[in-house]
């Protein structure tokens, strides 16, 4: 599916699955368009936001996903937050792991948390009571009581694996990390590592003194260009005068060094060259025990290409981090600092705060080119006050002052009409309080009757209103690499204000906000965001 | 470029996060280690087809770049590498990014727009405190202890020649070719739909060929697995291993590549529940001879290490032959080094261009190395962080890419 950016060129989607009703956060547009920031007093920047252009996962984002700033009074996405880490914790034994430690180990588990190589799932560490040493009966349960002459080893649940196939066995059942500890270190690469920094290191020094002897200048040198042109050639050239002193210096430089080169460096181990022959009689035989790629990016130290070198991995540890807004940097969320607990001490999550929208029926079966079909929309009211949404696509309202309607009404792929762009939901009431109410009959009729376009059911706080909508075939160029279906979709401009104790549904005109409920520390600004509806794929037909 | 080892700067002696960004692959670790911590590959998440609302689980693994790109690609790119820089913070490395600087390894071909998006992105939506940039083929080459040598970088999209003197590339004689990861990629998929097999439920072998839809909705990583697991690069094939005729036609059309008799056995691949796809052994063997067959100018990865040579200054020659270095993820297949020091002598010895450079056929040395070929340039950024060394150091508060493309005057020396 493609779309046509600001700057007219044709993008690509990441198609979302339909049905879908995704929320767009105005970061996106405000990175793109940055002469056009104003917001008028009310927070009310209609003007300044455009539709979304592309229907992709990476700028697009459900409800569940974002979050509410209720300082600055928007909505706010993964994109624009930016998050701190709270705590460390291994997934698998839920431990809390401080700082310090983190880094020692290097983001992973230090106590006895491994993963399959093969499958990576948990391992589990498996005791073999040696039946010589203690007399009992050999048993394969998890033991922990620590006797002499026992074998530890690990086992995977999943996939059947154990490190004994590999000959991986251990002491004592705990503590396994430093168990392999000097393993880990006496690897080959870590050697050959430390060996060329110290090999540097000492050329380094050397070039050092050679440059301060002549009191050369240690700074930057003729830009990246790597040339070393003799002084005179650059005095030459004009722009170029101000370099001849870097060649002067470089020059002399280079000569000092060359006396007194270094040895060149030796490698440590000499890396066996058979290697390749052994590798190329592997694959050539059709060997069945290859890795997988996956399995060999999991083990960054050897690519191994054969089962056999599989090496299980110490878990990697989680994070849980906190979010913050990037305007004003107050906290979004805020986890709890044990590792165990799930809830958050602050959570302003974005369903607390604006309607979630949903679809009710899911047409995906009955949409038909160029033949209306009715949907129904499900708005529910999260706040405790009467909410009045007004909404808009791109062909209905719009008289801002781009020509915005226009050129987006030649890309959308079908034809919306909003029966009732104007409508209230009723406030979210606890459970006990509707039973309280018993059943309040009239008053639900006569809101049902005076408002009976368009809405097609209100109950508690939800109201679900009907929407028609007629696939168009677009006339865009389709480029070469969209699939042969296309997802009808459109965005809606959704505006959410507080509505006035009665109810004023039906009114071309939008309520007037600041006016209604004097209470002071629940003043609702009207808050606008798009949101791109999808509804279902349709096969693209030739011609 | 030119001062990278003789710089210093006043870095404090906390670690520094490396990367070494590819097209499909990003390596990323902290400085001073001998590994990288992890490759990612570049996915896109993809959301579960069937469910409502989408859940996202998996990834779609897709090229960053292109070699040609266009401003809206470029858009694409952007949210696409700001998504997993953020996941290599966050999910990976487990840092804030505001704490550390990072060194990242760019290839000198890098497209400048390529540089300015990555840049952007670190320093604006991470926020990281400064940012240097070290070329790829001279860190790779600080991993082997030589500050002079040749280093070829096989990657996905492209393959480049450097030639590196006493720690300066000489960027004017750098050659590169469209030919590696990719291109063996498609020459193995076109293979696969005129040879391979489609072998169904409990099938031991069949005739039917793989289905077109099915061959073009199979990611690219299982072609990467593909690659991976069954590929070998065989030596170079003589005319006994030719079957007769250059054209072939099979009855999923005509093509116009050679076919080889092989030794290696064919293999069977598992694409869904129900199907296995079927590999005969010389494709295996064969698919990777795109690399030295020599495209319509005749030139191959073989070619172009001649050309540089070629083109390098007559005293630095020898030492540079003696000295290549092989880095990138396609070097790693099975067999690469042997067959393309073969083709290189093969090369200099009997072509006719390169007359000049006959004695040279006997020296040509491929450098071995304990570090894997893949991640050889991210050691070498782990190195130069190691040594606090590299070049400028780009600060948040005035952002400017290096661009070594153009001189700098004597007023901008000084930035």
């Amino acid at each position: 599916m493609t779309y046509r950016d600001e700057a007219g060129f044709v993008v690509e989607d990441v198609l979302i699955p339909p049905p879908y009703v995704y929320y767009q956060c105005h970061c996106h547009q405000q990175a793109r368009i940055p002469s056009n920031t104003q917001t008028t007093p009310t927070g009310h920047d209609d003007e300044t936001t455009e539709p979304p252009r592309t229907a992709d996962i990476l700028s697009l984002f459900p409800i569940s996903r974002t979050y509410y700033c209720d300082h600055c009074h928007q909505l706010r996405c993964p994109l624009c937050i930016s998050e701190e880490i709270a705590c460390y914790y291994c997934p698998n034994c839920l431990f809390e792991v401080p700082t310090a430690s983190v880094k020692a180990e290097k983001n992973r588990c230090g106590r006895n948390c491994f993963e399959c190589p093969e499958c990576q799932n948990t391992l589990t560490v498996v005791s073999l009571v040696d039946p010589a040493a203690t007399g009992t009966a050999e048993t394969a349960a998890g033991g922990t009581a620590p006797a002499t002459g026992n074998t530890h080893y690990l086992s995977c649940g999943a996939c059947r694996w154990d490190s004994l196939e590999i000959g991986l066995q251990f002491e004592r059942p705990t503590g396994l990390a430093t168990q392999l500890q000097p393993v880990e270190e006496g690897r080959a690469d870590v050697r050959e590592f430390e060996n060329l920094r110290l090999h540097f290191e000492k050329l380094l020094k050397v070039k050092d003194n050679a440059n301060n002897q002549f009191g050369l200048l240690r700074g930057r040198g003729a830009g990246g260009a790597g040339l070393n042109l003799p002084s005179s050639l650059l005095a030459s050239i004009p722009g170029l005068a101000s370099l001849a002193s870097f060649g002067n210096r470089s020059a002399a430089s280079s000569t000092t060094s060359r006396d007194a080169r270094p040895e060149n460096y030796v490698p440590l181990t000499e890396p066996p060259l058979s290697d390749d022959t052994e590798r190329v009689q592997l694959v050539r035989e059709g060997a069945k025990n290859v890795t997988t790629l996956r399995q060999r990016m999991n083990q960054p130290n050897d690519n191994p290409m054969q089962k056999s070198a599989l090496y299980p991995q110490r878990i990697q540890l989680r994070t849980k981090r906190s979010k913050r807004c990037r305007k004003c940097e107050h906290i979004l969320v805020k986890p709890e600092q044990k590792a165990q607990s799930t809830r958050f001490k602050i959570k302003l999550m974005a369903s607390h705060f604006i309607p979630t929208i949903s679809i009710v029926n899911s047409p995906l079966s009955d949409l038909k080119w160029d033949t209306p079909t009715r949907i129904i929309m499900k708005f529910s009211n999260p706040l405790e006050r009467r909410i009045a949404i007004s909404l808009a696509t791109t062909q209905s309202a719009s008289t801002s002052s781009r020509q915005a309607g226009d050129s987006f009404q030649a890309e959308s792929n079908c034809e919306v009409t909003v029966v009732a762009p104007n409508f209230t939901v009723d406030p979210a009431k606890e459970i006990w309080e509707y039973d309280e109410e018993g059943t309040e009959q009239p008053e639900k009729d006569s809101r049902g009757a005076a408002s009976a376009v368009g809405i097609h059911e209100r109950d508690k706080n939800i109201t679900s209103i009907l929407v028609h909508v007629t696939p168009r075939r677009t006339r865009g160029v389709a480029s070469s690499r969209s699939s042969n279906q296309e997802v009808i979709r459109f965005p809606l401009l959704v505006t959410v204000k507080q509505a006035d104790e009665v109810p004023v549904e039906s009114q071309v005109t939008s309520a007037n906000p600041e006016e209604s409920s004097g209470t002071g520390h629940n003043k609702f600004e009207p808050l606008s965001f798009w949101v791109m509806v999808g509804l279902g794929r349709l096969a693209r037909s030739n011609g | 470029m030119s001062s990278f080892l003789r710089q210093r700067s006043i870095y404090a002696t906390e670690d520094r996060i490396v990367f070494d960004i590819g097209s499909i692959y990003i390596k990323c670790g902290f400085s001073n280690e001998p590994q990288p911590r992890h490759i990612l590959p570049t996915c896109t998440p993809i959301a579960y087809a069937d469910s409502t609302e989408g859940c996202r689980i998996g990834g779609k693994l897709e090229p960053l770049w292109d070699l040609n790109i266009t401003p809206t690609e470029l858009g694409y790119m952007r949210r696409r590498l700001s998504q997993v820089l953020r996941d290599a913070y966050y999910k990976y490395l487990l840092i804030d990014p505001k704490t550390r600087k990072v060194i990242l390894c760019e290839s000198p071909l890098l497209p400048l727009p390529i540089k300015q998006t990555i840049a952007d992105i670190l320093f604006t939506e991470l926020e990281i405190p400064s940012l240097t940039f070290v070329p790829s083929p001279l860190a790779a080459l600080l991993t082997v202890g030589k500050l002079t040598g040749l280093v070829i970088d096989c990657g996905n999209l492209e393959t480049s020649i450097v030639p590196i003197y006493e720690g300066r590339p000489l960027i004017y004689y750098i050659e590169s070719l469209p030919l590696a990861g990719r291109s063996i990629t498609e020459r193995l998929k076109l293979l696969v739909k005129h040879h391979g097999r489609l072998l169904q439920h409990e099938d031991e072998e069949s005739d039917v060929l793989l289905p077109e839809d099915l061959l073009d909705s199979l990611p690219l990583d299982f072609w990467e697995e593909i690659k991976a697991q069954m590929c070998l690069v065989g030596d170079r094939p003589s005319a006994t291993d030719i079957v007769d005729g250059t054209t072939s036609r099979t009855t999923a059309g005509e093509y116009t590549h050679m076919q080889y008799h092989s030794s290696a056995t064919s293999m069977v691949h598992r694409i869904n529940v129900t199907d296995r796809m079927w590999v005969p052994g010389w494709v295996r063997e064969r698919a990777t001879e795109v690399l030295f067959e020599g495209d319509d100018d005749a030139r191959s990865i073989a070619t172009i290490v001649a050309d540089v040579m070629l083109k390098c200054p007559a005293d630095i020659r020898t030492e540079l032959a003696q000295t290549i270095l092989l880095i990138g993820g396609t070097s790693m297949l099975p067999g690469f080094q042997r067959r393309l020091q073969e083709e290189i002598m093969h090369a200099l010895e009997d072509l006719k261009q390169y007359q000049k450079l006959r004695r040279l056929a006997i020296k040509v040395k491929i450098v071995q190395s304990v570090f894997a070929p893949n991640s050889m340039a991210w050691v070498g950024g782990s190195l130069a962080g190691a040594l606090k060394v590299g070049g400028k150091e780009i600060l948040r508060t005035a952002p400017s890419i290096p661009d070594w493309t153009h001189l700098p005057n004597g007023a901008e020396a000084e930035r």
